[in-house]
């Protein structure tokens, strides 16, 4: 087997420890760093998340595989042409104000790094004015994630919107609610442009909006 | 009629343990080490000032509590809840090894009893949920179901408003923070005649909650405070999600749920001591490929009850418990097997106060006819709980005698007058196929689902006088005037 297929097996198996050797290995090979990145180090990723998606395997599974991943990107970075890396989309998540709950956002924004996107995750309790700024920061975020656990705080989520529109960014960027109050009824009347009901559903809805 | 009282039980034997007293002390020891070494986040002023106050090493909101004041706030608590009905009558000992059930909660869909469909409740649901609970004998209390989706921040005071005007059973409530909390007090003083009244008959326990891993949110505390000090009864049940917001296996889960219990009642002790304080949690396990909660799997109802009877034989205190719950979309056959299991387990273990009856989709959907079902299942470990008691009324050795070899028991006395005992059913069928089919061929679910439909269309409301339900109806026609205001885009489309 050749050292890039052995890196590929090393990333999908989590071997996590291992995988360091492996991307310099496959670089000594002489593969270009651009093939270790996509075929070594992406593309196992990819096989698990289909994986994961059809039921396949655990999630644990695909993010420690993605803990490797990481590793072996942060060798394979220095050494690539800059635009060489396709990402997916900037995404900003957060849990809204009020709301202390986070476990689902940070499945969402795990999921989402797997998959290619690059996540700045806020936190949780972030006012709306707080999302805005941090919108206005980052002019290349194409996706914002809102998550609630309470009926008493998803109204927060309209209250973003609001002043996302204020300051005149609303269409600049796409945002898409999740939790367990919300639902489709609620994401049409506050002007969401999207609602999902999981995490794997919320990554591929993030995918759709950001390519809009 | 059975075993309300289930100190006669299973005579000679202690019915489900789980652990050792050393295992139990074992666990109790790392739970301190944890209080200790860790600490919570407490995210209110005044319970930081008060855990300063007790000795609690106190940096910014993190709060390191020494094993003196946990153990202390463990003495301080009191070993039973006495809950009173609606008619200020003694209704539920919560203590020992009583195993009470109720329904609940929180559920923002229901299953259509007509369409058989999940879809968002109403506030006529609210009312249809408690008149079918009310309407089951096995079912000991309410809680609040059924989230009024039109009302965003008034929703709690519906759902409380629900169960005191149809029902006379006491109840569990949820509320969101001190508005809510403070509104349902002032309902419920209402119907006593007082807070005081309130405060001596407990009609209710608050249910609050902190936040998996080690938080303790500031609504949370603002809840926990408003009851503890009026010597409402609390309760504060983390829900750390084995391998999510808790650690993966059943024993550490256990260790941080304790732990994050605990640190509910020494704050509950610390705003008023003596506070009365209902011990547990609800300890599941995340599903690891569909990432929900699975509310009755195995390790869910062990490690649940085990932090359950850890409460009782170690702390000496009342404790909660949870049962008849699962995460199918309706009424089949997981839900019956695990609704089932757990409402078994919990009656046998012994946990006080068990809710979750009729929750299907993981706390999405309430589902009425499994109310419905789960009310039989519950009514056979009555049963079941009554035991064997040899005593001369018992053995009937007359009848065995008179009878003899090659006789018959069917026209005996004893047997027309102890056959009540026995337990039946107008949900189960116990006919040959033949005459079964004749009747119709149905199964449990159908008649549960027939059943529901009767109970809305033709049962009777279990109403307050009506000059006590106008004042109710007024105090919640103020407050959702005020929500208006707050949240008028809410309305917008009315």
């Amino acid at each position: 087997m050749s050292k890039l297929s052995e890196l590929a097996k090393i990333v999908e198996e989590g071997k996590v420890a291992e995988v360091e050797a492996a991307t310099k290995a496959a670089l000594d090979e002489g593969n270009e760093a651009l093939t270790v990145l996509n075929e070594g180090l992406v593309e196992p990723i990819n096989v698990l998340g289909e994986k994961f998606r059809l039921g396949e395997i655990y999630v644990p599974e695909l993010l420690i595989a993605s803990k490797g991943m990481k590793k072996g990107v942060e060798i394979v970075k220095p050494l690539l042409v800059s635009g060489d890396m396709e990402s997916q989309g900037k995404v900003i998540m957060v849990t809204v104000a009020g709301d202390m709950h986070d476990i689902g956002k940070n499945l969402v924004a795990l999921l989402m790094e797997s998959a290619g996107f690059e996540v700045v995750d806020l936190g949780m309790d972030i006012e709306p004015d707080e999302i805005v700024e941090a919108v206005q920061d980052n002019p290349d975020c194409k996706v914002v994630g809102m998550s609630a656990m309470l009926t008493t705080t998803m109204y927060a989520m309209q209250d973003t919107i609001e002043a996302l529109e204020e300051a005149g960014l609303r269409d600049k960027v796409k945002v898409m609610i999740g939790g367990a109050p919300v639902n489709q009824k609620f994401a049409d009347q506050i002007g969401a442009d999207g609602y999902s009901t999981n995490a794997p559903l919320a990554v591929e809805l993030a995918k759709k909006l950001a390519h809009a | 009629m059975w075993a309300k009282n289930f100190k006669a039980r299973f005579d000679g034997a202690n019915g489900l343990t789980f652990m050792t007293r050393a295992q139990m002390e074992d666990f109790h020891t790392q739970v301190l080490d944890l209080l200790n070494s860790v600490g919570m986040e407490v995210q209110h002023k005044k319970a930081l000032e008060l855990c300063e106050k007790a000795g609690c090493r106190v940096v910014k909101k993190r709060v390191y509590f020494p094993p003196t004041v946990v153990e202390w706030a463990i003495k301080a608590a009191p070993s039973r809840i006495l809950l009173y009905d609606r008619d200020g009558n003694f209704a539920l000992d919560v203590s020992g090894r009583n195993a009470w059930f109720g329904v609940g909660s929180a559920e923002p869909n229901i299953i259509d009893p007509y369409t058989l469909k999940p879809r968002l409740c109403t506030e006529e649901d609210n009312k249809n949920a408690v008149k079918v609970a009310d309407a089951m004998p096995y079912i000991d209390f309410m809680m609040s179901n059924c989230q009024v989706y039109d009302h965003p921040i008034t929703s709690y005071e519906h759902e409380y408003a629900a169960m005191i005007r149809y029902s006379s059973k006491p109840q569990v409530v949820i509320t969101g923070g001190y508005e809510s909390t403070k509104n349902v007090v002032e309902i419920a003083s209402m119907v006593r005649g007082g807070e005081d009244k309130l405060a001596q008959k407990p009609l209710f326990i608050l249910y609050s909650e902190p936040i998996s891993p080690l938080v303790c949110n500031k609504d949370s505390i603002d809840e926990l405070e408003y009851v503890a000090e009026r010597n409402i009864p609390v309760l504060y049940a983390p829900i750390p999600m084995n391998g999510a917001t808790g650690p993966i296996t059943m024993e550490a889960n256990i260790i941080q749920g304790v732990a994050e219990c605990l640190v509910g009642l020494v704050l509950a002790e610390l705003f008023r001591p003596g506070a009365p304080f209902l011990f547990g949690g609800i300890l599941t396990n995340m599903d690891m490929k569909s990432l929900q909660p699975t509310y009755a799997s195995p390790e869910t109802q062990v490690e649940s009850l085990a932090m359950a009877e850890i409460g009782r034989e170690l702390y000496h205190l009342p404790t909660w418990g949870t049962c008849g719950c699962t995460s199918s979309k309706m009424s089949d056959e997981q839900a019956v097997l695990e609704g089932t299991q757990y409402i078994t387990m919990a009656a046998l273990s012994g946990a006080n106060i068990n809710h979750d009856i009729g929750y299907t989709t993981f706390g999405l959907t309430l589902s009425l006819d499994y109310v419905v079902m789960m009310n039989d299942v519950i009514g056979r470990m009555r049963r079941i709980a009554d035991s064997v008691k040899p005593c001369p009324e018992n053995n009937l050795m007359d009848d065995i005698k008179e009878v003899g070899p090659k006789g018959h028991f069917l026209g005996q006395e004893s047997t027309l007058y102890r056959n009540k005992e026995n337990w039946e059913s107008d949900l189960e069928d116990r006919y040959e196929y033949d005459k079964w089919m004749s009747a119709g061929g149905t199964t449990m679910r159908d008649k549960a689902i027939a059943k529901v439909r009767d109970i809305i269309e033709n049962g009777e409301l279990n109403a307050l006088p009506k000059e006590m339900d106008d004042q109710i109806v007024e105090f919640l026609n103020k407050i959702d005037a005020e929500e208006r205001k707050t949240r008028p885009e809410a309305f917008a489309d009315k």
